[in-house]
């Protein structure tokens, strides 16, 4: 006879752990969408999932990393419903990367905003990987696990995207372009 | 023999961000002690390292978002628990559960990161509350906190005699936990409470702020208390003593030498 297979039991504190990542799963979230409901679903969603499939989680290993993990495959099947494929998006040889950006002293006038708005106009692809490392601070590895890509692939977009974050960032700094209003979430 | 230009600069990045690299550190730091062009790229990589983790502010969740959560793990931990009524050993264990919660103190209630940290502390140097966790190994403590709070502690490194660690506790903080790390700076009680950011809150004490390198210090008085509040990242921090909240003692309470972090005599004289 068929009977449901039942939850195997979860540890209450894996609840607690996954919850204190909310506010960088919804972050990536709002960076990958662009649009704040987009990102709420998205998350819900991750952590539906993640939830459900707690057994799944190797302990020991990072579970954040594991949850990015979760967002980014979501996000990426979403993509594929709607008949995006985000991996035609960036050709990777054609993004201009600047000649000269050494002022050192730009660095220090860089506000939120204009962050959020740089990161914002970076290719999907270059976007992604600057996100999971400089600002959810995840390593190459778990990068390319998130990602799934080989670690070489998550340098090189890595470097490609910095160099294009700064290309951004320094007219904003010095003043020459406008950032985009902060994000409305609410 | 100095390594290449070409193979530094490949992997200066990997470096600086602390990955490995078939380079090693020595190679690293000869070559760009030598090498000007080399050593401006990563002044110039780090720079803008530091700024984009000062300039990021991670969005903030929306409130429906958070209770839907919320409910959500509530009810899985319901239904756990109307199982569980049904093992076998759910009697004897509820048993003990009750002895234990008894035995326990209340936990502290805050509405604030700052708060939290202060009554933490206050609790911690009169003895009311004990640690969690004890031991004055630094990256130990911090694999403890980290595998308990859902987010990455980093303490600094223990190499200065003026600083001991005492070790730490979890404190709950609106619907989560913040770790506060117990330590003494000189003989001085310290506590360092951490939090996600958006679990910081706001403590109603007014706060005098300092801006400093895109960060804002506020620094309170909560009970005698004198408490520093910042964030960086996606983390949130409030340093409690009764040490003076401005000046060279305050930063020096992490910054001290050998720490692993910004040295205070690099950057205290900035703030001038």
């Amino acid at each position: 006879m068929w009977s449901r297979r039942a939850q195997p039991p979860r540890d209450p504190s894996f609840d607690r752990a996954a919850l204190g990542h909310l506010a960088a799963l919804h972050d990536t979230a709002l960076r990958l969408c662009g649009d704040a409901a987009e990102a709420q679903d998205l998350t819900h969603d991750t952590y539906v999932r993640a939830l459900n499939a707690a057994d799944r989680f190797e302990p020991g290993t990072s579970l954040k990393t594991w949850l990015l993990t979760i967002l980014h495959n979501l996000f990426r099947t979403r993509l594929r419903d709607r008949g995006r494929h985000p991996e035609l998006e960036l050709d990777e040889e054609r993004v201009e990367l600047p000649v000269s950006l050494d002022n050192e002293d730009t660095w220090h006038a860089v506000t939120s905003a204009q962050l959020d708005s740089a990161v914002e106009s970076l290719p999907q692809k270059l976007r992604e990987v600057v996100v999971l490392r400089d600002l959810q601070g995840l390593s190459y590895k778990e990068i390319a696990q998130v990602l799934d890509l080989p670690v070489g692939t998550v340098m090189s977009r890595l470097y490609r995207g910095r160099e294009t974050l700064r290309s951004i960032l320094v007219p904003l700094a010095r003043g020459e372009g406008t950032a985009a209003p902060k994000r409305d979430v609410k | 023999m100095t390594v290449s230009c070409d193979n530094v600069r490949s992997w200066l990045s990997a470096w600086i961000d602390g990955e490995r690299t078939p380079l090693s550190s020595e190679d690293f730091e000869r070559h760009l002690a030598e090498c000007e062009e080399c050593a401006k790229s990563a002044r110039t990589l780090r720079g803008f390292l530091r700024t984009v983790s000062s300039a990021y502010v991670p969005a903030e969740v929306p409130a429906s978002l958070a209770a839907s959560l919320q409910r959500m793990t509530r009810r899985s931990s319901s239904q756990r628990r109307t199982h569980a009524i049904f093992a076998a050993t759910a009697a004897a264990a509820a048993v003990v559960l009750v002895v234990f919660t008894l035995l326990r103190p209340a936990p502290v209630q805050a509405a604030s990161l700052a708060e939290a940290a202060a009554s933490a502390h206050e609790g911690l140097v009169s003895g009311i509350l004990p640690l969690d966790v004890t031991g004055a190994n630094a990256a130990a403590l911090s694999r403890w906190l980290t595998e308990r709070v859902g987010f990455r502690v980093v303490l600094p490194k223990l190499e200065d005699s003026t600083l001991v660690f005492n070790g730490g506790r979890l404190v709950p903080l609106r619907g989560g936990y913040a770790a506060v790390v117990s330590f003494q700076r000189n003989g001085e009680p310290v506590s360092l409470g951490i939090a996600p950011r958006h679990a910081a809150g706001r403590p109603e004490e007014a706060p005098r702020t300092e801006l400093f390198r895109n960060m804002k210090f506020a620094t309170r008085t909560i009970r005698g208390l004198n408490v520093i509040s910042w964030s960086e990242g996606e983390l949130s921090y409030a340093l409690v003593s009764h040490l003076p909240a401005t000046g060279r003692a305050s930063c020096a309470v992490c910054h001290g030498a050998n720490s692993g972090l910004k040295s205070v005599e690099e950057f205290h004289g900035m703030r001038r």
